[in-house]
């Protein structure tokens, strides 16, 4: 059974200026241990998606609409305030870009990780708190002695994200859902708290899903790949297939922009224009007005995401034909 | 070659008050963010500085443009020591020289409109009169790829990208020999990245720009400079033309730094090792005998042609 199945989701929030369509019928899946990396720029609803999974956006101005929303077997579309509670944390954890800002600034760290043990199992404090500490020390977590009797504002950034992994894996979730968890940090902790996350992963055989805006990322911790881009997803497909044999236009060109893949100064393939206005989405594809490929068709309709094989879907009339 | 600006032995301390020595008295800890760095950024030419944070490389770049005191150390701006000027004297050589900031959104007066935004350094230089200024801020515009269209709009009004093009039209202005870009690409979409670099690299060319280009991210500087300083502590590691930096660095926390870069290649997965900070001051390049000895600073030593890396023991290290 899949962890993690989204049908035909979108997701549209109400604004003073008209409806954003944050996520236009997106479907993912994903299987008990794998990893998956959705890959977008800012504004492409990668992150909306997963935060209406687990049901965290505000419910005034928020309106979700899906076929199917489940989270390990719970139909998250029905699911009762009180029952989401359970799930969050226990089956599903988050990571967030900035760790300084998911911390509650008042509590020590250890008090802010024996609260999440204490919520989710019925275990004494002193039990919560060896908890912790184990966790810690599986974070890699330096002087995790100290940490437990700090406040954030005592630690740096690395080390806050890796406390803030230690809170999400506490409770040992079967699925671990990483929001740009290295966006924020320098470059040399960056590769270290993704080693972190890549070993934790195989260790546990948790499932993994992995937002983020950089290819590099993706390259070096996932199996699996969504692109998506103005709340479409564009191409589903496997990291080595990515990298080897892009198939969308998008895809491609997200791949030629990244700057210093070769030696010397030169000018960048660069993709012209901007993301697309969410407040009146183009007509047909999203990516139409910067593609090369682009004719009066890709105006006309919006391709449908058609699927070669298992793993392999593009939503591009131009790959298909 | 001519050199458009030259940092010279360039250092700043901060001073942090302790009260461990009573209640009443307090010693002042010193805290070098940067310690004796000497850039020099040839006419035409950019310049990476590179580092983590906390290495001291926008403090470097707020010196440079007299925003920050430097404690010590000289500024010299198309050969003039700028250094000690007071800010009288200072001002007909702050239009040779502009900056860019990473944050283009709190770089922007959100009050005014975009082409007031950019005519504003010919008010504080009291430059043209109304109807010109405002001609030039529409060209400026243009130059930058938003167009005269955009003129009347404000910062609020534009995507992360399109705003960083306004904080460059606007150091452009004045015509500047000089541009210090802190970081100007890294709060930038992947998409937009590219546009952004490509501009500076053709603006670069066509008004013949000198460009001291600090950054964390190493692919971006690769596809930009022509010259890489690292620092790290406040101190400059090695310096080099890009290639040499990237296909023979020296320096431990150089390679430490290109280690970090994502490998864009599912299948070239490997273990990383991490030096922590310690071990990468304990294990100091051994180098071959220098040859030469840079005269301004005297730590490093010239191990190849324009490659320079710290030798300098270290405290705490037993040599």
């Amino acid at each position: 059974m899949a962890l993690i199945e989204i049908e035909n989701l979108s997701v549209n929030f109400s604004s003073p200026d008209g409806q954003v369509q944050a996520v236009r019928d997106v479907s993912l899946a994903l299987e008990e241990g794998q990893s998956l990396g959705i890959v977008g720029e800012s504004g492409s609803g990668k992150s909306v998606s997963l935060m209406a999974l687990l049901r965290l956006l505000p419910e005034q101005s928020a309106t979700i609409n899906a076929n199917k929303l489940m989270l390990d077997g719970v139909n998250m579309l029905a699911c009762p305030r009180q029952e989401l509670a359970k799930v969050r944390g226990k089956v599903a954890s988050l990571v967030f870009q900035d760790p300084m800002a998911s911390f509650d600034p008042l509590f020590k760290i250890g008090d802010q990780l024996t609260e999440t043990v204490l919520t989710h199992f019925d275990v004494s404090s002193s039990e919560a708190l060896i908890r912790v500490e184990k966790m810690l020390d599986r974070v890699e977590m330096p002087d995790s002695k100290r940490v437990i009797n700090s406040y954030p504002h005592q630690l740096s950034g690395g080390m806050l994200q890796r406390a803030m992994i230690a809170m999400a894996l506490v409770c040992e979730p079967k699925v671990l859902i990483a929001d740009e968890p290295t966006t924020a940090l320098d470059v040399t902790v960056q590769a270290q708290i993704l080693q972190l996350i890549g070993d934790l992963q195989q260790e546990t055989g948790m499932g993994l899903i992995m937002i983020t805006h950089d290819l590099g990322v993706v390259a070096e911790t996932v199996d699996n790949i969504v692109v998506m881009y103005g709340g479409k997803v564009m191409e589903q497909t496997s990291v080595f297939d990515l990298f080897d044999t892009p198939r969308h236009p998008y895809s491609k060109a997200l791949l030629e922009s990244i700057p210093g893949q070769l030696p010397g100064k030169r000018k960048l393939k660069e993709i012209p224009g901007q993301s697309p206005n969410p407040l009146s989405p183009p007509a047909g594809c999203p990516f139409h007005f910067r593609c090369e490929n682009a004719d009066q068709s890709c105006i006309d309709q919006m391709p449908p995401l058609t699927r070669w094989d298992q793993t392999n879907a593009t939503a591009c009339l131009k790959v298909a034909s | 070659m001519n050199v458009a600006l030259e940092l010279r032995g360039l250092s700043k301390s901060f001073y942090k008050k302790q009260s461990s020595a009573g209640f009443f008295r307090s010693e002042l800890v010193e805290h070098r963010a940067v310690d004796n760095v000497s850039i020099c950024v040839p006419e035409r030419k950019i310049v990476g500085l590179v580092g983590e944070s906390g290495s001291g490389k926008s403090t470097v770049g707020l010196m440079a443009m007299r925003l920050l005191e430097p404690t010590s150390g000289d500024i010299v701006l198309n050969g003039t020591d700028i250094s000690k000027l007071s800010p009288k004297e200072l001002k007909p050589h702050r239009a040779q020289m502009q900056i860019i900031f990473q944050d283009s959104y709190s770089s922007l007066n959100p009050m005014m409109t975009l082409w007031e935004i950019v005519a504003e350094p010919f008010v504080i230089h009291k430059m043209h009169d109304a109807n010109t200024r405002r001609n030039k801020a529409k060209e400026l515009l243009d130059i930058v790829g938003l167009g005269a269209a955009f003129a009347n709009r404000y910062p609020h009004e534009l995507s992360g990208g399109q705003r960083q093009r306004v904080s460059i039209a606007r150091a452009l202005a004045l015509k500047p020999k000089v541009l210090i870009a802190d970081e100007p690409t890294s709060a930038l979409d992947v998409s937009v990245k590219a546009q952004v670099i490509n501009l500076l690299h053709d603006l670069q060319e066509e008004m013949g720009l000198s460009i001291l280009f600090i950054s964390h991210e190493l692919s971006v500087v690769r596809s930009l400079v022509d010259e890489i300083v690292v620092m790290h502590r406040g101190r400059v590691v090695e310096q080099a033309q890009t290639e040499q930096i990237f296909q023979n660095a020296q320096h431990p926390y150089t390679k430490s730094l290109l280690d970090s870069i994502p490998v864009l290649n599912p299948h070239n997965r490997r273990r990383r090792t991490f030096v922590s900070a310690n071990e990468l001051t304990a294990n100091k390049p051994r180098l071959p005998k220098a040859q030469f000895v840079l005269a301004n600073n005297p730590n490093l030593a010239q191990v190849e042609d324009h490659h320079f890396v710290d030798a300098s023991p270290l405290e705490g290290a037993t040599s």
